[in-house]
């Protein structure tokens, strides 16, 4: 299994607590990923994810969790790997600087290259903790396709 | 219901759609009563913004009823009358509270596609391209209005449509445009172009204290208005040197302010014109930036350039140099309409601003094509066209 690690950060206009709170739930990752499709709780700090599609599950467990960092341990088939999320003051009361470093090979809980789906699910993360929604265009009305 | 597709350059057709349904909760539906083609929408229609695909429903300036709300809108019902801002903002994150709406963080679910371009992504605005987030737009019987209550503005029952509409988009344009000049007493401000968004930047620049107001434009009846309306001196670019003119107008000093009110597809005589429509042809640049370069050369020294024509990407040729010998000021950006539609809307009510005297047509939203020509040739000396459902 290929094992790659990618790091990437954003700022969030909310207190480190608020911040901090919604990311030790890991309902979030079924909200910021598009390949969840069910968060069970098993056991203290410990859970089983469903996969869409596929019908994959692993287990996710919590390792640590406090106003600084959040650290999940995934494991199950062709999965294996740790989500770190780290939380710091912005500066001049500009919210949480939030760091996501994913570390393994994640790509099939992702559902993407770790390059572009690790940014993707911080920003979705921004989006639901400042408006309370992920903005989308899905569904929407459209033309007609053409050749 | 009916909505106008876009297809291909200068291909816009009206075709039947479904709907648009409340998919997330800060959503509202509207059953646009009113809707006018900005001249940025000639941008999409040239083919000159990229990320238009086959099919998406253009427009962004327009108003109507509300028929529909996502569970948390609270300040907005069925049935409400509202003018709504093209620029879609969350409200919430740190650009929106600083009151710089068209740079909201959250708006644009295209944000990754943007960063590519921009570096960093903006708002999202209504029919207006991927890259703006996707949204279909308001050239339709409906539209879904997202985070409505920042959008969409309630308004009186008993002021026209033809007066209300313009406060979606071209009145807060030029209205920001002025402002951002910073315009102080004895100002002589030149703005180029005389469509819609430049007078109404002519008038708030007469409303915010200038003395002078010159118009720049090419078209004698774009200008009879500028002079009618906004007590404009008027320049046709293509019978005087605009450089020459502009430095009389201020006996040697130059404009104090210079507004570019036209963009990425402003004309000019002789081989320049032909210059840049060469190399927009064939992609070698985005934008034809000839007001960029006059108002640079004519700007008075430490004067400020205010830019709220529309440009896409990549330009040509602009004078930097003239830019920074001469310490100027840029403003530039995509209005926040958030921002001024309360302030103009009681100005409306008040009977202080009136900006229905640009529009010069009115056809049904079935004849949005051939509005679309009529528009971008200037035929039937148009200024604006409205379209109703």
């Amino acid at each position: 299994m290929e094992r790659t690690k990618e790091s990437k950060s954003v700022t969030i206009g909310k207190s480190r607590q608020e911040v901090s709170d919604f990311w030790a739930d890991p309902l979030i990752f079924k909200e910021v990923l598009d390949t969840v499709d069910l968060v069970q709780n098993i056991g203290q700090d410990s859970f089983q994810i469903s996969l869409k599609n596929i019908g994959n599950k692993f287990a996710m467990k919590i390792s640590q969790k406090n106003q600084d960092i959040v650290v999940y341990l995934l494991e199950g088939k062709n999965l294996d790997g740790k989500i770190t999320v780290e939380f710091k003051d912005a500066p001049s009361g500009r919210g949480t600087e939030v760091r996501l470093i994913a570390d393994g090979n994640l790509v099939v809980f992702l559902g993407g290259s770790m390059s572009e789906q690790v940014p993707e699910c911080l920003r979705k993360s921004k989006q639901l903790i400042e408006t309370g929604e992920i903005p989308t265009t899905k569904g929407q009305p459209h033309g007609p396709s053409v050749w | 219901m009916k909505a106008v597709c876009w297809y291909g350059s200068t291909d816009v057709r009206v075709e039947n759609v479904p709907e648009p349904k409340i998919t997330n909760p800060h959503d509202a539906i509207v059953r646009v009563t009113c809707a006018t083609i900005c001249g940025s929408d000639l941008h999409l229609y040239s083919g000159l913004v990229p990320t238009v695909e086959k099919g998406d429903i253009i427009g962004h300036e327009f108003i109507g009823e509300i028929v529909a709300v996502g569970p948390e809108v609270k300040r907005l019902k069925s049935g409400d009358r509202v003018v709504v801002v093209s620029v879609i903002a969350c409200g919430k994150c740190s650009y929106c509270k600083d009151g710089l709406w068209s740079l909201c963080d959250n708006s644009n679910p295209n944000a990754v596609q943007q960063e590519k371009v921009l570096g960093y992504s903006t708002a999202a605005i209504f029919g207006y391209s991927h890259l703006f987030g996707g949204y279909a737009g308001a050239f339709a019987e409906y539209v879904r209005v997202p985070f409505a209550e920042n959008s969409a503005f309630k308004v009186p029952s008993d002021l026209p449509d033809e007066k209300l509409v313009f406060i979606s988009d071209s009145v807060p344009t030029g209205y920001m445009g002025a402002e951002n000049c910073d315009i102080k007493h004895g100002d002589t401000v030149a703005v180029w172009g005389s469509g819609a968004v430049g007078l109404f930047a002519m008038k708030s620049a007469r409303m915010l204290g200038a003395e002078k107001v010159v118009a720049i434009d090419r078209f004698q009846w774009r200008l009879d208005k500028a002079k009618e309306f906004c007590g404009a001196i008027c320049v046709n670019y293509e019978n005087e040197n605009v450089i020459d003119v502009l430095k009389d107008i201020t006996a040697g000093r130059g404009p104090d302010k210079c507004i570019d009110a036209v963009g990425m597809e402003a004309h000019t005589t002789g081989l320049g014109d032909l210059y840049d429509k060469a190399k927009q042809a064939v992609r070698l640049e985005t934008d034809r930036p000839h007001v960029l370069r006059d108002a640079f050369i004519s700007c008075r020294k430490g004067g400020t350039v205010s830019i709220l024509g529309v440009y896409a990407g990549l330009v040509d040729k602009v004078p930097f140099g003239a830019l920074f010998n001469k310490a100027l000021i840029i403003r530039s950006g995509q209005m926040n309409g958030q921002k001024y539609a309360p302030m103009l809307i009681d100005k409306l009510i008040k009977n202080e601003l009136d900006p229905s005297f640009v529009v010069t047509h009115r056809m049904k939203l079935d004849q949005t094509p051939e509005a679309f020509k009529i528009f971008r040739d200037k035929r039937e000396s148009c200024v604006r066209i409205i379209l109703r459902p």
